[in-house]
């Protein structure tokens, strides 16, 4: 991290420079961000915008095992322990299949909701997790920026604090811009010490007449840990709220990224259905930087991955507001083609995005990397990032993507049915 | 008063750490972060600790000093020296920022030597204009001049006031003159604050930092760092990451947030986690709500909060709740 420069130092720890630094800028309370819903039915706010949802995979996920390009005798020769054989894949067309974990990005293929832009990536790879993902979220390969992409939209529509809203721990450098910066709604989960009933808490969470607004605010976070938990647990697996002890809340790879993908999903899902005026959310899963024992690995977070989006976009479908979600799912970079001596694989460059939704229009979008004709062991970028972020922001949050992604001019790709 | 304790010392260290906050996570050897903290405790008064600053070997690595050669300047260290250190944002030019940073170049960290080394090789003796005056200036003269400017005294009073008084509201302009006054001896400006009528309505409105808060509920129960367990010990310690707040990793040169930051859901979860390992490790007797107020040092609680610890169904849950408390945690 040497060569991390105090700006971005900043914003990568989800702390805003000047004066949003101070009194707590861009933290929000999820009571309080569940009421913009009802101010902005009261308004004249325009009703019912599609939302972005983006989800981003921390440490490198490898895409030449997520979309598999099983026919390719390069791809099973060049990991021979790792690579799968074409039977166990689940196939897309006669060349590439999605990972067996991927059963419910397979159903949403099947019905069209689920577009794949493969080799997406960037000019000149950083393989350094921190700044390739400060590349991917700044949209600014060249040189450092002090803003994120949907940060500089905030800043270009004047939005207000509720139009982005992380669920993670913290704020993603994403949403940061020079004037506004997104909300950050951090929850990781209800656990309670023993002894400790969910009333106690939910009593300490009633607000006080005549208090002041800070001991208020102290209250409704124990309100808002109560209610976050009621909403998430429905779609989570156990009885319980994927619940995290303490110890484990650092992520393990150190790279970044929460674990509980499907609660964040479930909180951002809740939003939705209320019409909560948000436009982009983020929401994160972490661990993906698999140098050692991948298969294993990998495997458990993508079934995690697929388990959180398909039961998400199942859900969005069944409301108005959820058939305009459209979710960016992506990683900093893949990984190398070649396994590396610990049945892992070291950091790569170009991987594929999905983009999942009851209004894109599935299938395969760009080239397939080329397993022959690589640059020093690694693929070829064939689609540039930004052209799928620089979509995002045409067809989805309706802005010119000229203005957000530092000068790049994107080439719109048709991701979404037109309607 | 409250300053005349010795604890005013240590939470002054905390705030002098989170003031030049400097992370282990980039200088990387937890010698020269003592040494820093050790400047902390030796200096004087605020001008001694800006001239033992410029020359901290942690400061220094953690902005880029070593970096910084006549040939090729690196203007980081003279950039925050102004913005977040001594003036504040608005106070200087981009011009000063660049000449400062001459007046700081041929400085070098080397690990094994007590102090830092400079190279006059690398070192820039010309003519610098900083803030309208031209001199040779170099380390020491540029914080001389620093110190001189009237913007530095009112500062620090600014400062004082956001971490002791109020985060959101500004500090009004007869309090930070009035510790104005006293510069440079931040207890002195400190013991003015205290007694200055604006200082008294600001109650209930400074939230305690995650530090703060476990020290103080150390404290109030009578729990030393060195005698917890060490398995529990750990816990806390990654549970202060899980908060936000690692002491000797401060997430940026800005330092720590302040106010309602420190007020999320997920922050909420963590305090119940750590107040339940530490009420483990003290096995209160019968306590009564009153009594965990006397103990926790808080002049009474709300109805809210007094009937959830009256209803508590044991003393281990009453101290606890008591712990997490609104009231506790803003004051």
């Amino acid at each position: 991290m040497d060569a991390l420069t105090r700006r971005r130092f900043l914003i990568s720890s989800g702390v805003v420079g000047g004066g949003a630094l101070a009194a707590g800028a861009g933290v929000l309370g999820f009571h309080e961000l569940l009421r913009t819903a009802e101010k902005a039915k009261a308004g004249d706010v325009e009703d019912g915008l599609p939302t972005l949802v983006l989800v981003t995979l921390y440490g490198g996920n490898d895409g030449l095992n997520t979309v598999i390009p099983y026919t390719e005798p390069a791809y099973h020769s060049a990991r021979p322990e790792l690579a799968y054989a074409p039977e166990r894949v689940l196939r897309l067309d006669e060349k590439l299949g999605l990972n067996p974990m991927l059963r419910g990005m397979k159903r949403l293929w099947d019905a069209k909701q689920a577009a794949i832009v493969l080799g997406v990536g960037y000019p000149k790879p950083d393989r350094s997790h921190f700044k390739s993902m400060d590349i991917w979220q700044t949209a600014s390969p060249g040189t450092p920026a002090p803003t994120g992409w949907v940060g500089r939209w905030l800043d270009g529509t004047k939005a207000a604090t509720e139009a982005a809203v992380s669920f993670e721990p913290a704020l993603p450098p994403m949403l940061v811009g020079k004037s506004r910066i997104g909300a950050c709604v951090s929850y990781r989960g209800l656990t309670l010490p023993p002894g400790v009933s969910i009333d106690a808490v939910s009593a300490l969470g009633r607000a006080e007449p005549g208090e002041s607004e800070m001991q208020a605010r102290a209250a409704t976070s124990y309100a808002d840990l109560i209610t976050m938990s009621r909403v998430v647990r429905p779609a989570s697996t156990g009885p319980e709220v994927q619940g995290h002890t303490v110890g484990d809340m650092v992520p393990a790879t150190g790279t970044g990224g929460d674990n509980a993908l499907s609660a964040q999903l479930a909180l951002v899902a809740r939003c939705v259905e209320s019409q909560v005026p948000t436009r982009v959310y983020s929401a994160s899963l972490g661990g993906f930087d698999t140098h050692a024992g991948e298969r294993v690995w990998q495997e458990a977070l993508l079934r995690q991955l697929d388990d959180a989006l398909s039961a998400f976009v199942d859900r969005m479908g069944r409301t108005e507001a959820g058939r305009r979600v459209t979710v960016v799912v992506y990683s900093e970079f893949g990984r190398r083609v070649r396994a590396n001596a610990s049945d892992g694989t070291d950091h790569g460059t170009a991987g594929p995005v999905f983009v999942l939704g009851h209004s894109v229009a599935g299938g395969f979008y760009g080239e397939q990397p080329s397993l022959t004709n690589l640059d020093d062991g690694d693929l070829k970028a064939t689609t540039d990032f930004r052209d799928v972020f620089g979509t995002a922001v045409a067809h989805v949050l309706a802005g010119d993507p000229d203005r957000y992604l530092g000068g790049y001019r994107a080439r719109l790709l048709p991701l979404l049915t037109s309607r | 008063m409250t300053v005349a304790d010795h604890q005013a010392v240590e939470k002054l260290l905390f705030f002098w750490h989170g003031h030049w906050a400097t992370s282990v996570a980039k200088v990387r050897s937890p010698q020269l972060m003592l040494g820093q903290l050790r400047t902390f405790r030796e200096a004087r008064d605020f001008a001694d600790l800006a001239h033992r600053m410029v020359h901290d070997r942690a400061l220094v690595y953690w902005l880029d000093g070593q970096h910084n050669k006549k040939a090729a300047p690196n203007e980081n260290l003279a950039r925050e020296l102004f913005e977040l250190f001594m003036l504040g944002v608005g106070h200087y030019t981009e011009r000063d920022v660049k000449e400062a940073g001459r007046a700081l170049a041929g400085w070098r960290v080397i690990l094994d030597r007590e102090s830092l080394i400079s190279d006059p090789q690398h070192r820039d003796t010309g003519r610098k204009t900083i803030l309208g005056t031209t001199a040779n200036f170099e380390a020491n003269s540029l914080v001389d001049l620093l110190l001189q400017q009237p913007t530095c005294r009112r500062f620090i009073a600014s400062r004082l006031w956001f971490r002791y008084g109020s985060s959101t509201q500004p500090i009004p302009e007869r309090t930070r003159e009035a510790m104005a006054a006293a510069f440079p001896a931040p207890l002195e400006m400190l013991r003015v604050l205290f007694s200055d009528e604006a200082f008294q309505e600001t109650r209930g409105t400074m939230v305690q930092q995650p530090v703060e808060w476990l020290v103080g509920a150390m404290r109030h129960l009578g729990i030393r760092p060195v005698s917890m367990p060490e398995q529990v010990f750990t816990r806390v310690y990654w549970a202060m990451e899980a908060l936000g707040q690692r002491p000797f990793a401060p997430p940026s040169v800005g330092g720590w947030p302040a106010g309602a930051a420190w007020l999320t859901s997920a922050a909420a979860q963590v305090r119940l986690t750590i107040a339940g390992m530490l009420v483990d490790l003290v096995r209160p007797g019968p306590i009564t709500p009153e009594a965990v107020a006397h103990l926790l040092c808080i002049d009474r609680w709300s109805n809210r909060t007094y009937s959830v610890l009256r209803d508590a169904r044991d003393d281990r849950l009453k101290l606890m709740l008591g712990l997490v408390s609104p009231e506790y945690l803003v004051s």
